[in-house]
């Protein structure tokens, strides 16, 4: 989105995404299908409109030729209907916390270093978002959306969470910081909503007229959703947050919250059309999550997300005890561990107080997950990468529905007992690389490459790598809405995409693992993402699963794994001897010790009788 | 100018301080918040050991977290000498290096059939309050396991970080030259880089790996 900014001229504006889009719907089997070929036109006369021509292609290939499409928009359906049904409702709930917050803010802007002032700069950017939802229909239900989730979750729970957890820390979510940083630069006229009205004078014509009027009466309001401030309580024993290194990678920087460009604007006036649509439009938002630039915010996030995953909101089982979760010791333990280091994956600019207690809520949502499904899904380094990034999107209990429905979805093959069916996965890079570039296939197998360099990228879905916030959600939004293969398929783009680098790394295999492991911050994502799509469309998974190179590797991986099950099992048999020999002994031990025992028993008992009767028998024959 | 390559690799129990290890002795460097390993991570320095001998120095840090360990054993192979890492401030970490050392004598031995030369890092000794673990009980281990000696090391304070591989790497050298008796068709004398790296590398002083 970045490049195309550049070129964009009031007057004539270019052709967006070249003519076409690909989007590879997402299916729980290979076999189900993929593709849908659209094309976006820009019309010059009319910049806002955003034509979409589906007529290049055959019909048939528009819609998802497999019945998973029907199942999906079929049980999405309550969703939407509940969504449609309580918005209404809860506009007015919002608009008075908006009211309150808006009264309180300005005494706390002040200071913005305290957690209490922070969660008022962040309440205080809700007054500015709804503040824009009022002169937006883009953004209208966005912040309603966010209520009626917490709100169909549980109205009491909220109340119970916040007497859990320090209440300023609630809700705060990724671009809540961002604007908080702003809000100190700028005044509450920034933010998207102005760009609205600057960029395009129709998002006049769309707006309301629901200003300040309502923004006085209701204090009360505030008071309850957020009580005076306490002090953080955190439930799971974290570290204290290390001392801020200086040398920040700066890729994990915080940019300026760059003003949105009309093209942003239109699609978000897309999505927002999609989800308006009865049933809501899923192919459509599918689509958008996979065309450039995703999902371009978080609050658009929140209500795509759960829709592409077909997730249910309602009724997400409640949070654990603490007991329940501690009970799980070594995945608890290692979680803590992991949560401990994960200070590198949140803004920079975040409070260290705040930063606490969403790493207390991390460990809460990973052991969330692990406890629901009884210990069956087997914790790795790597998943609580994928849990963070949700919950800088989302609040804990969307999250919980999210990460779980991943955990036995896209990402179970990761949650095994052991990592064989990861690496059958990994395998496919191999014959996709190959398939486009078979001397850089050749170069990296002579080399003994492996597959362990991409073992981050696809666990984690690139949240490890990519530092930068924004490009982990955009490839999240690429992944979501894609075939649950498309994190390798991504895997073979970006190996490809640094091919010049692999060769320049010479017959080493050290040199060509670190090349491919640090991630250029000049990275194309969009490209990339565009790549990874083409090859998907090109080699499906069906493909490539049947290409002799797979199946050979596959062997390779069997027998890997065959060989330390077997080694393993052989460890176990040589210990169970042992150990069956030592209670042999035991048990001979215990038998000759009871023989002795009784023997002798019985002998001192004869004994006993004998000079009893002898002694008896003495006196009486004496006498 | 001859140039020796040497695969070293870093094994323990996840947190102890491999990943800042590696990058205190490579990049001179120190940070509290690294991100975990996952799968291996992959450094190098050029030493320059004496006038006629450089040393490029392959590290190999891999992860510390039991299910990845089934993928990085492959790593294990052709390594020339092992650093086995531990918190002083877990004793659990203490222990199980016992467990690393073993898993690794398993998998790996030199050309010659000897064991890897392994040292043993007692790390975070900056620490004195949280320490769990002392020295005796080190010593006895270190003992006990074959371990070619121990060290307390601070990657934080950058305490014997240098001496410690400056001690494994004059084994290592050690080593090289009894095995390069050992196998005399690989004895070179050859000022090819190249050449020479990729026989170290490989078969004469590299290690038999069953993995």
């Amino acid at each position: 989105m970045a490049e195309s900014e550049g070129s964009m001229k009031p007057e004539v504006l270019p052709v967006i995404d070249k003519g076409f889009d690909k989007i590879y719907n997402d299916s729980e089997s290979p076999e189900s299908g993929l593709i849908t070929h659209t094309s976006q036109f820009e019309s010059e006369a009319s910049p806002s409109i955003y034509v979409e021509k589906s007529c290049f292609l055959p019909q048939n290939t528009i819609s998802c030729p497999s019945d998973m499409d029907d199942l999906g928009r079929k049980d999405l359906t309550p969703l939407d209907q509940r969504v449609e049904t309580t918005i209404e409702r809860d506009k007015s709930l919002d608009q008075q916390v908006v009211s309150s917050n808006h009264k309180r803010h300005p005494e706390t802007s002040k200071n913005p270093v305290s957690l209490e002032s922070l969660s008022s700069e962040v309440l205080s950017d809700n007054v500015r978002n709804s503040e824009r939802n009022d002169q937006s229909d883009i953004q209208v239900s966005e912040r309603s959306e966010t209520s009626v989730n917490s709100d169909i979750c549980d109205g009491a729970k909220i109340d119970e969470h916040e007497k859990q957890i320090c209440p300023a820390c609630e809700d705060i979510c990724l671009e809540d910081f961002e604007m908080a940083e702003l809000s100190d630069s700028h005044d509450s006229t920034t933010g998207d909503a102005q760009v609205v009205s600057e960029e395009s004078g129709q998002s006049k014509e769309i707006s309301r007229g629901h200003g300040g009027d309502s923004n006085e009466d209701n204090d009360d309001s505030f008071r309850q959703r957020s009580p005076s401030p306490a002090p953080c309580v955190l439930r799971h024993r974290l570290d204290p947050e290390p001392p801020r290194s200086g040398d920040t990678d700066s890729a994990t920087r915080l940019e300026e919250t760059k003003p949105k460009t009309s093209k942003e604007i239109r699609k978000l006036a897309e999505i927002q059309k999609a989800l308006d649509a009865d049933p809501v439009d899923v192919e459509s938002l599918r689509r958008l999550a996979i065309s450039p630039g995703g999902l371009i915010n978080k609050h658009m996030r929140q209500r795509v997300w759960p829709l592409l995953m077909n997730v249910n909101t309602n009724n997400i089982p409640p949070k654990p005890e603490q007991e329940e979760m501690e009970a799980m010791t070594k995945t608890y333990n290692q979680v803590v561990m992991d949560v401990n280091r994960s200070s590198s994956r949140f803004p920079p600019g975040i409070d260290d107080q705040v930063r606490m207690s969403m790493k207390d809520k991390l460990v809460d949502l990973i052991m969330r997950v692990m406890i629901h499904h009884n210990g069956q899904l087997k914790y790795y380094q790597g998943f609580h990468d994928v849990c963070v990034t949700f919950l800088l999107c989302m609040d804990e209990d969307m999250s919980f529905a999210m990460v779980n429905k991943l955990a036995i979805g896209y990402m179970r093959e990761y949650l095994d007992e052991t990592m064989e069916r990861t690496s059958l996965l990994l395998s496919y890079i191999y014959p996709l690389v190959h398939r486009c570039n078979p001397e850089l296939c050749e170069h990296m197998q002579r080399n003994d490459l492996g597959t362990i360099f991409a073992l981050s990228w696809v666990i984690t879905w690139f949240s490890h790598v990519l530092g930068d916030i924004r490009r982990i959600l955009r490839v999240f939004d690429f992944f979501l809405a894609s075939h649950r293969m498309m994190p390798v398929y991504l895997s073979a783009a970006f190996v490809l995409h640094r091919e010049s680098d692999i060769f320049d790394a010479g017959d080493e295999m050290g040199y060509i693992h670190k090349c491919l492991s640090v991630i250029p911050p000049d990275l194309p994502l969009e490209s990339l993402l565009e790549r990874a799509g083409d090859l998907f469309l090109q080699y499906p998974p069906t493909e490539i699963s049947q290409d002799p190179m797979l199946i050979r590797l596959n062997n390779q991986v069997f027998e890997h794994f065959n060989h330390i099950e077997r080694r393993n099992a052989r460890r176990l048999a040589q210990q169970q001897e042992a150990s069956h020999l030592r209670s042999r002994v035991f048990v001979r031990i215990t038998l000759w010790t009871v023989t002795a025992v009784v023997g002798v028993a019985v002998a001192v008992l004869y004994h006993t009788y004998s000079s009893e009767q002898w002694t008896a028998i003495g006196p009486w024959n004496s006498s | 100018m001859t140039e020796v390559l040497f695969k070293v690799i870093i094994i323990g129990d996840p947190t102890v301080g491999k990943t800042s290890f590696v990058q205190k002795y490579v990049n001179d460097s120190f940070r509290r918040d690294y991100k975990m390993t996952i799968g291996v991570d992959f450094a190098l320095k050029v030493i320059k050991w004496s006038e006629k001998c450089n040393i490029k120095l392959q590290l190999w840090d891999i992860a510390g977290q039991e299910r990845f360990t089934s993928m990085t054993r492959v790593y294990y192979k052709d390594a020339h000498a092992c650093l086995v890492m531990f918190d002083l401030t877990q004793k659990g970490t203490f222990q199980n290096s016992v467990k690393w050392k073993k898993d690794l004598d398993q998998k790996c031995t030199l050309m010659d059939g000897s064991p890897v030369p392994c040292l043993l890092l007692a790390n975070k000794c900056d620490d004195i309050e949280r320490r769990e673990v002392t020295q005796d009980e080190i010593e006895d281990m270190c003992k006990e396991h074959d371990f070619l000696g121990w060290s307390e090391t601070s990657v934080k304070d950058g305490i014997m970080i240098e001496e410690s591989m400056g001690f494994l790497i004059e084994e290592m050298m050690a080593k090289h030259a009894e095995l390069e008796g050992f196998s005399e068709s690989f004895q070179t004398n050859t000022s090819s880089a190249l050449k020479l790296g990729k026989e170290e590398g490989g078969k004469p002083s590299g290690s038999n790996c069953q993995c």
